[in-house]
């Protein structure tokens, strides 16, 4: 877990993520309520980070929703 | 040694630097005064208890996002690490600039203060836990 500095009262400038080490002693959840760090989520992989690399799975759009007036999946008629 | 007008205490409680939202401040280190006075003794005799130490402040109100009332009000309830600097934060410890630091119980805080026309303050005393250091940097 860390966190990143989200003030200028801190020890640590702006911007600074720090780890469980470098607060300890400190309050964390009375910084994170104080507005003086923010949990930083868990690091993305470089191969996240490239968009559509091979061997990568496109992201799939999600579906229209079907509407009342159509007819979802019903055979189509043959003239 | 030369006389000390006080223009830029370091107040940090909880790790944040609220010093300039500070108009006062006062560590009081008092202890218990425990009698030892026995038989034969000419007069009362005394030794120290226990440290009883309090810190005092007097808080610029602020609501904004990480400033006072942000910091000090989960705090509340509470114990905070505090360290003080008479000669700023950013002058390192010394003999002639000692920093003193300890745990307070924050016992008490006073969120809205103030009759109309007047600067919003919050002055609080909380009780020492434990005791107060002295430090020089030695």
């Amino acid at each position: 877990m860390s966190w990143r500095v989200t003030s200028n009262r801190l020890a640590w400038g702006a911007g600074t993520v720090l780890g469980a080490d470098d607060l300890a002693g400190c309050n964390i959840d009375a910084l994170v309520q104080g507005g003086h760090l923010a949990p930083v989520k868990g690091k993305r992989s470089p191969a996240d980070q490239v968009p559509d690399s091979p061997g990568r799975k496109k992201k799939v759009e999600p579906e229209q929703p079907v509407s009342d007036d159509e007819p979802a999946e019903g055979p189509e008629e043959q003239e | 040694m030369a006389r000390i007008v006080l223009t830029d205490v370091g107040v940090v409680l909880g790790g944040v630097d609220l010093s300039d939202h500070i108009a006062s401040v006062e560590i009081s280190q008092n202890f218990d005064e425990v009698e030892t006075t026995a038989f034969g003794d000419g007069g009362r005799t005394r030794v120290a208890g226990l440290e009883d130490s309090t810190l005092s402040l007097s808080f610029h109100q602020d609501f904004d996002t990480g400033e006072v009332d942000a910091t000090i009000a989960p705090l509340v309830g509470g114990t905070a690490a505090f360290e003080l600097a008479p000669f700023g934060t950013a002058t390192a410890a010394s003999g002639t600039a000692p920093r003193y630091s300890g745990t307070v119980l924050v016992t008490e805080w006073t969120a809205l203060n103030g009759a109309v026309g007047e600067l919003s303050t919050a002055d609080v005393t909380w009780p020492v836990v434990g005791q107060v250091a002295r430090g020089t940097g030695a």
